[in-house]
């Protein structure tokens, strides 16, 4: 861990152009994503879980690669609430534990927030994380996340969870009935 | 036994996985008598090539499906060959069920059976629990066969201790499993969230009466009474089928009709018995440790054999004791809940229901936050509220009549509005009373099924519930403004209306608000000092609004009893037809004078409690702003909103309310900047000795408040329950107050101390109270 | 029909016409899924529901289940609605 220069540290979102990377590259990403986070998050996943995420919003799938490895990813989805407010929501987060303490982590929340609030313009972005996963908590409330809500027993090993949410803008503030409702060009919604 | 068996299977298992016991596979095809007769009309052609050449041209990075379909949904699906996804990759393991003989055997499989039914209710799906049993599935499976439908193990007799003492053990437990999967689907609580109804379509003993099983408990009972002697073996068996037959007398509950406050006669003896039995079961703990394990069978066999949506899953079971302890908290909450057949009026019932809402397991896990037991948090809704909304399949009370007589006591006895439908001139104001009436309920009602949720549920509830209250007030108060110079209802001497719709509104829209803020601070909702400082102050603000109003509503049920009072002099004075007019309404209004004191009593204990709870809040919020003033209270350098933005959105279910006038972000900050004022002050002076008589003083109130309330407490008369939980509560907040006046003190005596004070702030939920954890301070 | 013929006019069914139709997905490992099938993807990889699972004389329902194309060795499918299909797009080219 000591002799790896964070500076080496690629972070790239996901490319579905097959004009600029080749089929079998992008194919072989994707796997190697599958891997990694079947290997760190305990929910399993289909195919088609990750179908829902990145070939809705590639973008929103952030890798992180130090030579030709994936190290980690972060990938999230963003969506009309309600038809509300647009709301970001981050799905899954996994680094590979032999570059933990890194801030690579941190890193990869940070850019896809940035992606999120500038490019899809959320007015808050959520997700929900298990109220024992302290270090999950500590990194999303350093940037600000709240906890809005407690959900009982929400994941399969009975634990409950926190649904921590991040305000962009006043909207998020303001309850979803008494909030207006967007125009038809402003809203989001998945492709797939 | 096993040895052989296994090394047979191991010959079976090497390449044919799925060609198992013939036995089994006779047995399932006809848990799906749909199958066959699907497949049959159809003709299908192999169109493999075809398929794959139409599908390759799906262009990359696209995904083909209908319109309406949301690949979302596909999210949840399971996977082939995936072993997290698929449930076919699942081992399985062959036992024989004639292999069980002896009485030790059989214990042991009922052992694990209850720590499997507790497991179950502990939120773990029937799958991995009970259906995990061989003689479960079974038992099931035969009792599914369409063709021969039997109540049996296996056609083949085996013996007494199998084929009538553990199947009536197994018929017991799924009758009780029949009856928890009846709440559940009830409607009342959440499904997936407070327990898992999935059965693997699978029938469970519909059609099999309860008396039936009984029976066969009580078979088996006189088999081990006249056959066996009197060794751990024996006692241990009598416990576990005693305690199923007592546990299937629970369901009982449910037929209870009874009139509310008439103290009726219900006989719980079944509940005591299960808790004897469930004492007793405990001290066989040696017994069951030197019982012999018996392999295979529990296993995931079922996983792979029946309907399964769901992906594999290891079994579950909980260790025998601590089923035997949460058993025993299911029946102590079921006694609690035949308790409220002595209560004694509305009052009572509404702090009592309160109470049950707000009890919670004791854990030495500050994560953990439960409350009742499911079992008993579901029976308590469909005891209090049937289907017809009577409470308690009384004939004489439902839901309005509660609320009605709730509203009544707190602020319309006696009032004119309660009186305008035998008014002449008011016929179009009664009607729009009675519309007003109707819409009470709602919030009314949401309180009521409130208090069977988890604790985070019930958290959602009250949010939902602050808009109801907020909206009703408002028609409330249109009404009564409107009505009242032609009703005239106002405090003496005054202009002032008395308004006591509104009042009853305002009230519980206020307590319901505060709630809402002590549930977030016990969700453990505010992460950091910040946020359960901008916690207390803002309940600081709700609680002074609270008292102000409860001053109104004590003034209001003072007016009546002065009323009644004044009705001597007036009837004196009165001549004739007026006098004996006089004479009836005095006579019907002076039934009712207890009823005030009573309420008064009330009203003053709930004031009383909520200054206490100001006093305890002063506490925090000197040392929380003390350590904002030491910068202990920054937001994250890498924080992405403004302090302003997290100030909101922490408040947003009140973002609506416009009464009472909540305080906003500038006053938050205004009053920390006026604290900081002055303390710079007191700080570079090391002079504290405000804040060191600050604490004696509030030490001392806390200890009057504590004093007056228990007084208040006991002529209140609540039944012991209540009363036993009231000063539990007492208890709790004497130590937070205690703890709260220690961390006080430290923190000045670090900040007098000379040198560099990098401070550790903790804060613990434990053996604190809920609303009142303590911080923590020490030097790093 | 015989499924040489079956096959070539096949060609003329785009991606979106094999959607809904009730399939027999034959796996590697023996076992037998019957279902309507929901989504494909550019690997064909399919998405199928009301999943029935056929593992040697056993059936039993799955629900809604992930096929990846790896784990297919044959798929039939319903030679009636199959064949409709077929029809119908015969129908649409000649109109345009």
């Amino acid at each position: 861990m000591s002799n790896i220069d964070i500076n080496d540290i690629v972070y790239t979102p996901l490319s579905l152009d097959t004009s600029k990377h080749s089929k079998e590259s992008i194919n072989s990403t994707i796997l190697e994503l599958k891997s990694l986070i079947d290997k760190h998050l305990s929910e399993p996943y289909s195919i088609y879980v990750y179908r829902f995420f990145l070939n809705n919003w590639p973008e929103l799938c952030l890798i992180a690669k130090y030579g030709d490895e994936i190290i980690g990813c972060i990938i999230s989805k963003v969506e009309t609430h309600r038809n509300v407010r647009i709301r970001g929501y981050i799905g899954m987060l996994a680094v590979n534990e032999q570059y933990r303490g890194l801030g690579i982590a941190k890193k990869l929340i940070d850019l896809n927030l940035n992606s999120m609030i500038n490019t899809y313009k959320c007015d808050e972005i959520i997700l929900e994380t298990e109220v024992v996963n302290k270090t999950a908590l500590k990194l999303y409330e350093n940037f600000g996340f709240i906890r809005i809500k407690r959900l009982f027993r929400y994941y399969l090993n009975k634990h409950d969870a926190y649904r921590l949410i991040l305000p962009i803008n006043e909207k998020s503030t303001i309850r979803s009935t008494f909030s207006v409702i967007l125009n038809k060009e402003e809203l989001i919604e998945s492709k797939y | 036994m096993t040895e052989i068996l296994q090394e047979n299977l191991s010959k079976l298992s090497i390449n044919d996985k799925d060609t198992l016991k013939s036995s089994e596979t006779k047995i399932t095809s006809q848990v799906n008598p749909t199958v066959s007769s699907r497949a049959n009309l159809k003709v299908f052609t192999d169109v493999t090539d075809s398929f794959f050449k139409i599908a390759s041209k799906i262009p990359f990075g696209e995904v083909v499906k209908s319109n309406q379909f949301k690949l979302l949904e596909g999210t949840h699906a399971l996977e082939i060959l995936n072993p997290k996804l698929d449930s076919a990759l699942l081992d399985l393991t062959d036992f024989d069920i004639s292999s069980v003989k002896t009485l030790d055997e059989v214990n042991w499989i009922m052992m694990k059976l209850l720590g499997c039914l507790c497991s179950w209710l502990d939120n773990n799906s029937l799958s991995v629990s009970v259906l995990s049993c061989v003689y479960i599935q079974k038992l099931l499976l035969n009792y599914q066969n369409l063709e021969d439908p039997k109540l049996t193990f296996d056609e083949k007799p085996n013996g007494d201790v199998t084929d009538v003492i553990l199947r009536a053990f197994s018929l017991g437990l799924l009758q009780f499993v029949k009856f928890v999967l009846k709440l559940g689907q009830s409607g009342v609580i959440y499904e997936e969230e407070d327990l898992n109804t999935q059965t693997m379509d699978l029938d469970f003993l519909t059609k099999v009466d309860v008396a039936e099983t009984d029976n066969d408990l009580k078979v088996a009972i006189e088999l081990i009474e006249s056959n066996y002697g009197n060794e751990d073996g024996c006692n241990f068996c009598l416990k576990m089928l005693r305690l199923f037959e007592e546990l299937l007398k629970c369901e009982s509950l449910l037929s209870v009709n009874a009139d509310l406050y008439t103290h009726s006669e219900f006989d719980s003896t079944f509940l005591s018995r299960q808790l004897q039995l469930l004492s007793e079961l405990k001290d066989q703990q040696t017994y069951l440790d030197s019982l012999k394990e018996i392999p295979n069978c529990f296993s995931v066999n079922i996983q792979r054999q029946l309907n399964n949506r769901s992906p594999p899953k290891p079994l579950s079971c909980l260790p025998f004791a601590v089923s035997v302890e949460s058993l025993i908290g299911m029946s102590n909450d079921l006694v609690s809940i035949t308790k409220i057949l002595e209560i004694t009026d509305v009052i009572e019932l509404y702090e009592y229901l309160t109470c049950f809402m707000n009890r919670r397991l004791n854990t030495n896990d500050p994560d953990e936050i439960i409350g009742n037991h499911v079992v008993a948090r579901a029976l308590m809704q469909l005891f209090l509220i049937r289907d017809d909304r009577s409470i308690l399949g009384s004939r004489k009370w439902f839901i309005s009549d509660m609320m009605l007589d709730l509203l009544y006591k707190v602020s319309l006895q006696n009032s004119k509005l309660s009186k305008i439908d035998t008014m002449p001139g008011f016929e179009v104001n009664d009607i729009s009373y009675q519309k007003l009436l109707a819409q009470l309920e709602s919030p009314f009602y949401n309180y009521l099924t409130s208090i069977s949720q988890n604790p985070s549920r019930q958290r959602q509830f009250i949010n939902k519930e602050l808009i109801l209250w907020d909206t009703l007030q408002v028609e409330a108060e249109n009404f009564e403004l409107e009505l009242n110079p032609k009703l005239n209802d106002n405090f003496i001497d005054s202009n002032i209306p008395t308004m006591p719709v509104s009042s009853f509104v305002y009230y519980f829209k206020l307590v319901r608000m505060i709630e809402l803020m002590f549930k977030s601070i016990e969700l453990n909702l505010f992460k950091d000092l910040r946020e359960i400082n901008i916690g207390y102050w803002f309940l600081s603000y709700l609680i002074g609004y609270l008292t102000q109003h409860i001053v109104r509503l004590l003034d209001i049920n003072r007016l009546r009893q002065t009323q009644i009072s004044n009705y001597p002099k007036k009837i004196k004075k009165a001549k004739g037809d007026k006098k004996l007019k006089l004479k009836e309404e005095y006579e019907s209004h002076k039934v009712y004078l207890d009823q005030f004191l009573r309420v008064e009593t009330y009203l003053k204990y709930q004031m009383n409690k909520m200054e206490l709870y100001k006093k305890l809040i002063e506490l925090k919020l000197t040392t929380l702003q003390i350590l904002n003033h030491q910068g202990y209270l920054k937001l994250s350098k890498l924080c992405r909103a403004p302090e302003e933005l997290l100030f909101e959105l922490q408040l947003k279910s009140y973002q609506s309310i416009g009464i009472p006038q909540l305080p906003t972000f500038k006053d938050y900050q205004d009053s920390l900047t006026k604290f900081n004022e002055v303390f710079d002050v007191l700080y570079k002076q090391k002079n504290f000795r405000y804040f060191k008589s600050f604490i004696v003083t509030k030490n001392d109130e806390i200890n009057d408040d504590l004093e007056k309330l228990k007084e208040l407490a006991s002529d209140l008369h609540y039944n012991q329950l209540l009363t036993d939980d009231m000063m539990e509560s007492f208890s709790l907040l004497k130590t937070s107050s205690l703890s709260s006046q220690e961390t006080l003190s430290t923190l000045l005596k670090l900040l007098e101390s000379e040198g560099p004070k990098a401070l550790k702030v903790t804060i613990e939920k434990l053996n604190y109270h809920l609303y009142f954890p303590n911080i923590s301070i020490e030097l790093q | 029909m015989s499924s040489s013929s079956l096959s070539s006019s096949a060609d003329v069914l785009h991606p979106i016409d094999l959607i809904s139709l009730p399939y027999k997905l034959h796996i590697t490992d023996g076992r037998i899924l019957s279902g309507i099938l929901i989504s494909i993807d550019d690997q064909s990889n399919l998405l199928v529901s009301n999943v029935l699972e056929t593992n040697g004389d056993i059936t039993r329902e799955l629900g809604l289940v992930s096929v990846p194309k790896s784990t297919i060795s044959k798929i039939y499918v319903d030679d009636n609605e199959w064949n409709k299909n077929i029809r119908y797009r015969v129908k649409k080219q000649s109109n345009e």
